[in-house]
């Protein structure tokens, strides 16, 4: 649970569905025309004739959480359908990489109308949440080339926590923006504020006459707020950026069972030629192994990244093995030497003994696959209940011919990385 | 360190209470700090906790605002949900009377967090959290679950004073590094983990600053990670000499930076918006600044070594463990709880006070005091108790027709003995006979309370067709007045501070009595009205009124008085010897007729 970035046909649509509460008494208003396109799914493709605008120029570009597209020759602008179709048929048929060394294939895009427009009619807008305050940055002079020229065009605006609208309008009007643009910004501050924004940014954005045209967008939400948002969320997809791995279907499952836990359970896989695969518990300690193994013995090691932890039930916990071990024995067709790695640091209230239980579950009903390669069990845990928890996992391990080296929280973090090469 | 620190949980976590109280039992506290736990849905008045091997009682308040006004608590310790604490934090900050508020709760909003960190800085309050697993200040107290397991707690030597301030974000590594401390240091001066959101309430530099100004601190470690730019708040501190004492540190994270795709750690904080928010341009910035950083987390054991300027003695904690699970074992679930009286000891106690200092004429007690003490736990003042006194003569009997008096006589008679002929007579009393006191009491205050006129409660309980209780009597009427009723009214007058209740009830009368002459307040309404106006005067609330009422008092006195009468006729029927009474077949109405077939 944390802020996690949106699609921009998703943010647009969730601005247009709120714009009335935040603008009805403005004359600003908002057409969200927007459509978008997973590639995937070709019944989902658009006909010129379904909407209006659709038989006009469009503008077309992907919406998979990276920014920067103008820059990397990403965006279609002022073609017809037929022609932005098939451009997203090209796009989506090779491997494309980003300048900042991200590639993958696309496969999401965005279709809206294109907007012709003077230069100096692009403003620029975003709100960050800071600690204190929400940060505000408004250019007048908007565009792909605002960063090189940030010190000089952007005006940083400091919004304390509770601020009230008409400051914000007063600050604006004093920087020299137009009326329009003091209740764009007001109305836009409290709506991000409303629905648990944490980041938000039009680059760029155009008032004309009364009409607000969001050009660009990009968004993120903190999804710990989720549970107050349920209707007006509904529909957004979290979704990995793009370049990233797809979910396997293992780290979706971990995913809903997370969404619907006490606990928190994380997994991600990082290299499927990694040959430790870690059930590591706590926030903290999982980082801290991780940075242990990339400094001591090699990133390069890690098949996955993974947390469980705040007292997971015996039965979340075998659901989770399940689904470290599908993926160590999935990835490993010539069955090379593997690692399950138990380690977290000293549990406050998490029971140990409890846990284990659901590992041992777990590799029991997976022995006989789990033997077909050299696996090395390596456990390190200190809590509630350690000491019959390692004595429970040490007798498992013994009973079903498994390789096992267990450690009591004596035994340091980083001396526990330090003996890993000798199973590999 | 003397402590005037006391905790108030809200909502209950019975593990981490549970551990709190054995941490304090632990450090040889005779009471506990915690004086209270808050629970708006709960109906128990209390619940049970062990202090070493005793079972102790921790009240439960419903609501915040009236826990912090009886216990004066300057800790609060949150362990409501996500979802829910925004709602009790800002309670709790508005009040102004917490110095610290710890959030457990994991998954809170971000938008939450910044709403408390605004107000808790107008309040100057230290709100640690959320995600927190709360902070710990050895031999003073612990807040949350901090530290584990006992076992855990005596090897990293939380249970002794040391010289170290540790913060850290994440909690498991807290652990971790308070036991590195205890192995090779003295242990924690002091401890708090923050947590790892995005926006923890209070941050790094806060806790440090206060660790700089706590002359138990000799050095500082901060364990901080990726995301965020709050160690550089202490770094600058570092340089611009606010900072003084040694301060180790080390920001964990820097592996995400060799992960190409990015990855979100278990925290929801833990990842870099910028360069400088990377583990690695953090730990750099701090060596820089003169903080010591290890090159690794494997580095930080020799750190600790240089400077904690003593290890502390090798403390056996063999027979600490020992004396736990032996006190432990010993606990044992009771079954009842008194808060009244006390057999145990040299002397039997009533409400605390020795038997002997009551019970002699020239003790000043009466009986009456011994009964609001048994039953309300203080000695009434001399009016209060004597008009307690003028009901009890007034309603000890009732001659011998009436129903409790007829069943005690006509059991004594069947042979049987004074207890059972008691009981036989008693269980008479009930809504109709005796009890309606109790009736009485509830309508009368709860037309008052709704600031019914009497005109319009009289009218209310006519349209339901209901009877009102204490209105009415047999043989007596407004021009023929019941003398018992108004020597009450006499001695109410003359005594009571305020009577507004009975005064009430009169002009009830006055409607009832234009109907019907023979509806007048009765003794049961006259008791019952002017029972409330002496709880009122003695400062009950009218929460606690209702509560004496629903618990049976009112109609408490008429047992206790009655039973005096019915004893009597018992006696008396002992006394002549009476036989077996059958009564004459001719004294009922015969209506029989077989079943139809």
């Amino acid at each position: 649970m944390s802020q996690k970035p949106i699609r921009e046909y998703d943010a647009k649509k969730l601005l247009s569905t709120q714009w009335k509460k935040y603008f009805g008494d403005t004359e600003l208003e908002f057409n969200f025309k927007s459509h978008l396109i997973k590639t995937a799914d070709h019944a989902n493709y658009p006909t010129a004739n379904a909407q209006d605008w659709l038989s006009k120029k469009l503008v077309t570009k992907p919406d998979e959480l990276f920014g920067k597209r103008g820059k990397n020759g990403l965006v279609l602008v002022n073609k017809n359908l037929t022609e932005s179709l098939e451009w997203i048929k090209e796009k989506s048929a090779t491997t494309t990489a980003l300048q900042s060394g991200v590639s993958g294939v696309l496969n999401t895009f965005v279709i809206e109308p294109f907007l012709a427009h003077k230069p100096e009619d692009e403003y620029y807008l975003s709100f960050t949440t800071k600690r204190e305050y929400t940060e505000l940055n408004i250019s007048k002079s908007g565009g792909i080339d605002i960063e090189q020229h940030w010190e000089e065009k952007v005006d940083t605006i400091k919004i304390e926590v509770g601020e009230k609208l008409e400051w914000i309008k007063d600050t604006l009007k004093d920087l020299g923006y137009d009326a329009s643009h003091h209740n764009f910004v007001a109305g836009m501050y409290q709506l991000f504020c409303d629905q648990d924004f944490a980041y938000l940014e039009f680059n760029p954005y155009c008032i004309i006459g009364n009409e607000v045209f969001l050009l660009d967008c990009v968004a993120k939400l903190d999804d710990t707020s989720q549970f107050f948002h349920g209707s007006d969320w509904k529909g957004i997809d979290f979704v990995s950026p793009f370049g990233s791995l797809a979910l396997t279907p293992q780290e979706a499952l971990i995913e809903q069972l997370d969404s619907r836990s006490g606990a928190s359970l994380k997994l991600r896989m990082l290299n499927t030629q990694g040959d430790i695969y870690p059930l590591f518990s706590g926030g903290g300690a999982s980082i801290a192994m991780m940075d242990l193994i990339t400094s001591q013995i090699g990133s390069k090691h890690l098949a996955l990244y993974g947390e469980y932890s705040g007292n997971p039930t015996t039965d979340e916990t075998t659901q989770y093995t399940q689904a470290v071990i599908d993926l160590m024995i999935q990835n490993n067709k010539d069955l090379k030497p593997r690692i399950l790695l138990i380690v977290g640091a000293i549990a406050n209230f998490t029971d140990i003994y409890k846990t284990f239980l659901g590992i041992i579950e777990a590799l029991k009903s997976n022995i006989k696959s789990l033997k077909t390669f050299p696996l090395t069990v390596v456990v390190r845990r200190g809590g509630p209940n350690a000491a019959k928890a390692l004595k429970a996992m040490e007798d498992t391990c013994q009973q079903l011919g498994l390789a096992h080296y267990s450690y009591t929280h004596d035994t340091e973090l980083h001396q526990v990385v330090q003996t890993l090469p000798n199973y590999l | 360190m003397m402590s005037s620190k006391t905790i108030l949980c809200y909502n209950s976590n019975p593990n981490a209470v549970q551990g709190m109280l054995d941490y304090e039992w632990l450090t040889h506290k005779t009471k506990t700090l915690i004086c209270g736990i808050i629970n708006p849905n709960s109906k128990e008045l209390f619940e049970k906790y062990y202090f070493g091997n005793k079972e102790i009682l921790i009240p439960v308040f419903t609501d915040l605002i009236v826990a912090s006004q009886k216990t004066n608590a300057t800790i609060l310790i949150n362990f409501a949900s996500s979802r829910s604490v925004l709602a009790s934090t800002l309670e709790a900050l508005k009040l102004g009377s917490f110095e610290t508020i710890t959030i457990l709760a994991e998954g809170v909003p971000e938008n939450h967090s910044r709403t408390l960190i605004s107000l808790a800085k107008q309040t100057k309050t230290v709100i640690v959290g959320p995600a927190s697993i709360g902070m710990i200040v050895p031999e003073e107290f612990k807040s949350g679950s901090i530290g584990g397991t006992i076992q855990n707690i005596l090897d990293s030597k939380l249970h002794v004073l040391g010289s170290a301030g540790l913060v850290s974000r994440s909690g498991g590594m807290f652990n971790e590094l308070a036991t590195l401390i205890g192995k090779h240091g003295d242990g924690l001066a002091i401890g708090v983990s923050i947590g790892g959101d995005r926006f923890p309430c209070s941050t790094f530099i806060e806790h440090v600053m206060s660790f700089q100004k706590n002359p138990q601190v000799k050095y500082i470690v901060l364990l901080g990670e990726v995301g965020g730019v709050e160690e550089y708040e202490v770094l600058e501190a570092v340089k611009h000499g606010s900072i003084t004492k040694p301060v180790i540190a080390y920001c964990i994270g820097s592996s995400a930076e060799s992960q190409k795709q990015g990855v979100q750690f278990g925290h929801a904080g833990a990842s870099a918006n910028s360069e400088m928010e990377t583990a690695t341009a953090k730990n750099l910035a701090m060596k820089q600044a003169g903080i010591h950083v290890p090159d690794s987390m494997a580095g930080l054991s020799e750190l600790i070594v240089q400077f904690s300027d003593k290890r502390k003695e090798q403390q056996d904690i063999t027979k600490l463990l020992n004396d736990y699970s032996t006190m432990t074992a010993e606990r044992k679930e009771t079954h009842f709880v008194t808060t009244i009286s006390d057999d145990r000891g040299e002397e039997a106690s009533y409400a605390g006070h020795p038997i002997s200092t009551l019970a002699l004429p020239d003790s000043g007690f009466s009986f009456v005091d011994i009964l609001t003490l048994l039953w309300f736990k203080k000695v009434y003042p001399k009016w209060a108790s004597q008009f307690i006194e003028t009901i009890l003569k007034t309603v000890a009997d009732h001659g011998p027709s009436v129903s409790g008096a007829i069943v005690s006589k006509i059991t004594a008679r069947a042979g049987k003995d004074a207890v059972s002929s008691l009981i036989a007579g008693l269980s008479t009393i009930g809504p109709r006979f005796g009890g309606a006191i109790d009736g009485s009491a509830k309508q009368f205050k709860n037309a008052f309370d709704r600031g019914l006129t009497p005109s319009q409660f009289v009218e209310e309980y006519k349209q339901k067709n209901e009877l009102l209780l204490g209105i009415g009597h047999k043989v007596k009427s407004i021009h023929n007045l019941d003398k018992r009723v108004a020597q009450l009214y006499e001695l109410i007058t003359k005594t009571f501070p305020s009577h507004s209740h009975v005064d009430y009830a009169l002009e009830v009368q006055t409607i009832t009595t234009s109907k019907k002459p023979t509806l007048i307040l009765n003794v049961d309404g006259m008791i019952a009205n002017a029972m409330i106006d002496l709880w009122s005067a003695l400062g009950y609330s009218s929460t606690e009124i209702d509560e004496l009422i629903e618990m049976g008092v009112l109609n408490g006195f008429f047992i206790v008085a009655r039973s005096v009468g019915l004893l009597g006729h018992i006696y008396d029927e002992k006394r002549l010897k009476s036989g077996l009474y059958r009564h004459p077949s001719d004294d009922i109405l015969f209506k029989t007729e077989s079943s139809a077939e």
